[in-house]
């Protein structure tokens, strides 16, 4: 299975900007220093999780990528170099890839327990006793196809720009942009029945 | 097709892929999608209709990761990370002999040993040579699986 430490390792092309701002302390950490480490660590765990979280829609498995990435992260700053890619292009192209692990586990699981093709139901983990208008919304985004999905959490939830979150899906950035119109698109559909509910409940 | 209409149609569809919010825009069309919002009342209108969409997928606030998780990954950080299987063995190996009094204690401990075996030896001995013969040899079937009984 290709990994984005794969990509970084056979030199795949991945943007470099001219300076990546968090090159000096990647290497901090690398060298065992230990601000470093936990000011990498909080530049990016909320980031991480959060973008983890949207993508599995299950807060624990969540953590457990989160988790898994920091422990790649550990293992590659000692040897990171610059101009590979940008240290925040690779850990989501790490989160990414923990993620489409854990999506394929889940849909074999539900092969083998079901019998039958994944559902395109709202993925487990909404909370039932949630607000209302964060059920719904998140009921719509686990309902787009997966590459949209992705696309939506990278450039709306994560606010990456586009070449970055074209860089991390491995796309063109047309095509980043194809999947964010057709997942807005479905996403107004979706919730266009309950739009003047939805608005009432948040204003 | 005027220029304005173009432009109309470029920032429709910057604006059906990223949403209402410049910030999210392409930056290199940023500032020419603000002119155009700035003096168009059809771009202003797209983007009104594109924050409605945006507000309500900001509702879902986003995932928090615990104190837990934090503290659990710096724990596994460089510098600090926890000892190698081999390097724990190691050092309990060590802890156990120093406990026992280190070198100091080796030829005591060493001296013991052989009292020990050869005391178990003997006794062992005397143990086997009054086992009838019928008896060992049901001894040496019990590991042959091969044998019924």
């Amino acid at each position: 299975m290709a990994t984005a430490e794969d990509d970084v390792a056979h030199g795949r092309p991945l943007p470099a900007s001219a300076v990546d701002p968090d090159l000096e302390l990647v290497r901090r950490a690398g060298a065992g220093d230990a601000p470093a480490c936990a000011a990498l660590v909080d530049r990016y765990l909320a980031k991480v999780t959060a973008f983890a979280g949207r993508t599995l829609a299950n807060r624990a498995d969540a953590e457990e990528v989160a988790q898994e990435v920091f422990l790649r992260v550990w293992q590659h700053a000692g040897s990171w170099r610059a101009g590979d890619a940008r240290f925040s292009t690779w850990l989501y192209r790490v989160t990414l890839n923990l993620c489409h692990d854990r999506l394929r586990r889940r849909r074999e699981t539900a092969l083998d327990a079901a019998g039958d093709p994944a559902s395109e139901a709202p993925l487990p983990g909404a909370d039932l006793q949630r607000n209302a208008v964060v059920a719904r919304v998140e009921a719509a985004l686990a309902q787009l196809p997966e590459r949209q999905r992705e696309a939506v959490v990278l450039c709306h939830y994560q606010e990456l720009g586009n070449i970055e979150a074209a860089a991390i899906l491995d796309v063109t950035v047309e095509a980043l942009e194809s999947l964010l119109s057709r997942g807005r698109r479905r996403l107004r559909q979706l919730l266009a029945s309950e739009a003047q509910d939805l608005m009432g409940e948040l204003r | 097709m005027t220029t304005d209409t173009m432009a109309l149609d470029r920032l429709r569809a910057i604006v059906d892929a990223y949403g209402a919010d410049p910030a999210r825009w392409p930056p290199a069309e940023r500032a020419a999608g603000e002119a155009l919002l700035a003096d168009s009342a059809a771009a202003q209108a797209l983007v009104a209709e594109a924050a409605d969409l945006d507000a309500t997928l900001d509702a879902v606030p986003a995932p928090q990761p615990t104190a837990a998780l934090r503290t659990a990954i710096l724990a596994a950080a460089p510098g600090r990370a926890a000892p190698s299987l081999l390097a724990q063995l190691r050092d309990g190996w060590r802890d156990l002999f120093g406990e026992l009094g280190g070198w100091r204690m080796g030829g005591a401990v060493l001296a013991a040993s052989l009292v020990l075996g050869i005391v178990s030896g003997g006794l062992l001995s005397e143990a086997l040579s009054s086992e009838s013969a019928p008896g060992l040899l049901q001894l040496a079937y019990l590991d042959d699986s091969d044998v019924e009984y």
